[in-house]
């Protein structure tokens, strides 16, 4: 796995770990009453926009091969984009748990580039609920 | 091969929608089935329509003091003024209709002297003559409507030709002039028939109506009380000329009533209950012509789908042909260019209008792609659908690729399961039904050779 370089790249991963999630949750939601329903083309827009993010940190770690967006013309439908996001917040998840040490107790993020000791927090707390 | 059910934009290659544009598209050779109000006109918040109401109705009443001084000058001006072909609207097949005769020009007229009301003041609602003669229904008050406005919807007509682009030429029409209440021919700039060359003048939407919202069969419903013996029509239209008071009492309901009367759509989408019903019963329908079921099939599928791909997609004709021998069943949609699919079938297939070809088949077989690709030529251009009820065995893809290879000619098929997404997304609302058509056809073109 690669390592995040300094503490500004932290944020942008809790940030695009927190979007991942809310947005599995809520096409889980959606995908409850009507799996077959085509997901609109703004939601697909933002949720690429989030795919492609997480691409860059994942790098050659991607969570499904020959996959790495979604093609708006194919009409992916919600179950389709439920699937997706739950192999990627996993495996962001991943990334989490091989990217931090636990040092006098606390949780610390392995940077590569910094010496800050930069904490990331109960590895509980960022997993993936319903 | 001429376009299917011509509309004037279709006939100039203007790719509207009828969802997009403020007039009703006329046909190039038949009437649009609906008719102006000019109760809509009285009802609307705008101060133009309102004026434009006034104005019929003066005139319509001027006419009553014509006949005091040239009762044959009135009855000819009335004559005149029963039917206006450039506007298209009614139920005639032929754009052409009739006009009144004197004898029924002496019976609306005497109208102004039979009742004293109207003979005093007038009249406010000029459709009211419905309920005292006979033979005059929505068809002819849209046409008197028309006519008395028509200089105002001249005027319209040239606007909206400017903005779309839709090409003028120089004709005299007759033309109703309020100095002399006479009618005048007045040459001005108007689209004409490409065949018959005759004008065309556009109408506001929002002035059209089925039915007028005064109208007799509403007001036999009012008037007649179930346990009573049921007038005839004439002896109702008889009662009424000696109890103005009944029609009086109507028209002021109506006129309260007035926040229920709208303008009447041009085409409406079946709910998604009715969608979801015709659905199941093409998924109940066993393929093949045994027990009609290819016609049940076009007639459902051609109702769903007309609901489904609207408003991109206006619907044009359900039609026939017979190739070979055997029945074609084709449903045919005005390409409106409206999305970036329609403008790809428009620039790169030359489809001017989209062919849906239905085939209520188990197995779509190389005879059917064959007859489709010889259909598929001017103004159908090189793009149809085949709408069939399984998805294409691998041969019979590979001869639809084969069709792209050789002569960029592009037929997809759309199967029941396709239907089915459309429904659902018809129902979601959050794409569109007709994604499911730009779907097929990006996987078609992801199927073909590069």
């Amino acid at each position: 796995m690669p390592l995040l370089k300094d503490e500004s790249e932290v944020e942008e991963f809790i940030r695009l770990e927190t979007q991942l999630q809310s947005s599995r949750r809520e096409l889980a939601e959606l995908s409850k009453k009507k799996p077959n329903d085509g997901v609109n083309k703004f939601k697909l827009g933002h949720l690429n926009t989030m795919l492609r993010k997480a691409n860059q940190i994942l790098s050659d770690s991607l969570p499904l091969e020959d996959f790495t967006e979604f093609d708006v013309d194919l009409l992916p439908s919600n179950s389709d984009v439920v699937f997706v996001l739950a192999q990627y917040t996993d495996a962001i998840y991943r990334f989490r748990t091989s990217n931090t040490h636990v040092s006098g107790g606390v949780t610390l993020w392995t940077l590569k580039n910094s010496r800050a000791e930069v904490r990331a927090g109960s590895l509980w707390d960022y997993r993936y609920k319903d | 091969m001429p376009i299917v059910r011509p509309r004037l934009t279709d006939y100039y290659g203007i790719p509207a929608s009828q969802a997009d544009v403020d007039f009703a598209i006329p046909f190039l050779d038949e009437d649009i089935p609906l008719h102006v109000d000019p109760f809509l006109l009285w009802r609307s918040p705008s101060l133009q329509d309102n004026a434009l109401h006034t104005q019929v109705v003066q005139a319509f009443n001027n006419l009553g003091k014509l006949q005091e001084r040239n009762a044959e000058e009135a009855e000819s001006l009335l004559i005149g003024l029963s039917e206006c072909d450039e506007i298209g609207l009614g139920n005639s097949h032929t754009r052409t209709g009739r006009r009144i005769g004197r004898d029924k020009a002496q019976d609306v007229l005497s109208l102004f002297k039979s009742v004293p009301a109207y003979a005093s003041a007038g009249f406010a609602h000029f459709e009211e003559i419905q309920f005292y003669v006979d033979s005059i229904g929505a068809d002819r008050i849209s046409d008197i409507c028309c006519n008395f406005i028509k200089s105002f919807l001249i005027d319209y007509t040239i606007d909206q030709c400017l903005r779309l682009g839709i090409t003028t030429s120089s004709i005299d029409v007759p033309v109703y002039e309020y100095k002399t209440s006479r009618i005048v021919a007045e040459r001005v700039a108007l689209p004409l028939d490409p065949e018959s060359r005759r004008p065309i003048i556009l109408v506001p939407k929002r002035w059209l109506r089925y039915q007028p919202f005064l109208n007799f069969d509403d007001y036999y419903t009012s008037f007649h009380k179930p346990e009573d013996k049921a007038p005839n029509r004439a002896q109702v239209l008889n009662y009424n000329r000696h109890n103005y008071g009944a029609v009086r009492s109507y028209v002021e309901k109506k006129e309260l009533e007035r926040n229920n009367c709208s303008s009447d759509p041009l085409f409406t989408q079946i709910p998604i209950t009715s969608a979801r019903a015709s659905l199941k019963a093409i998924r109940q329908l066993s393929s093949g012509t045994k027990d009609a079921n290819d016609k049940k099939y076009e007639k459902e599928a051609g109702r769903l789908l007309a609901s489904l791909l609207y408003p991109q997609l206006d619907f044009a004709a359900a039609q026939s042909r017979t190739e070979d021998g055997v029945l074609i069943r084709d449903l045919i949609f005005y390409n409106t260019k409206t999305n970036s699919l329609l403008q790809d079938l428009w620039d790169n297939y030359g489809s001017r209008q989209i062919v849906f070809e239905l085939k209520n088949v188990r197995e779509i077989e190389r005879d059917h792609i064959n007859q489709l690709n010889r259909y598929l030529s001017d103004n159908f251009g090189r793009f149809g659908i085949l709408l069939t009820r399984n998805p294409l065995k691998a041969a019979m893809m590979r001869n639809t690729t084969q069709l792209w290879s050789g002569q960029r000619k592009c037929i997809v098929a759309i199967t029941d399961d396709d239907l089915e997404l459309m429904v659902n997304l018809f129902d979601g609302k959050q794409r569109d039904p007709i994604d499911v058509m730009n779907k097929k056809y990006v996987e078609f073109l992801r199927a073909c050779p590069s």
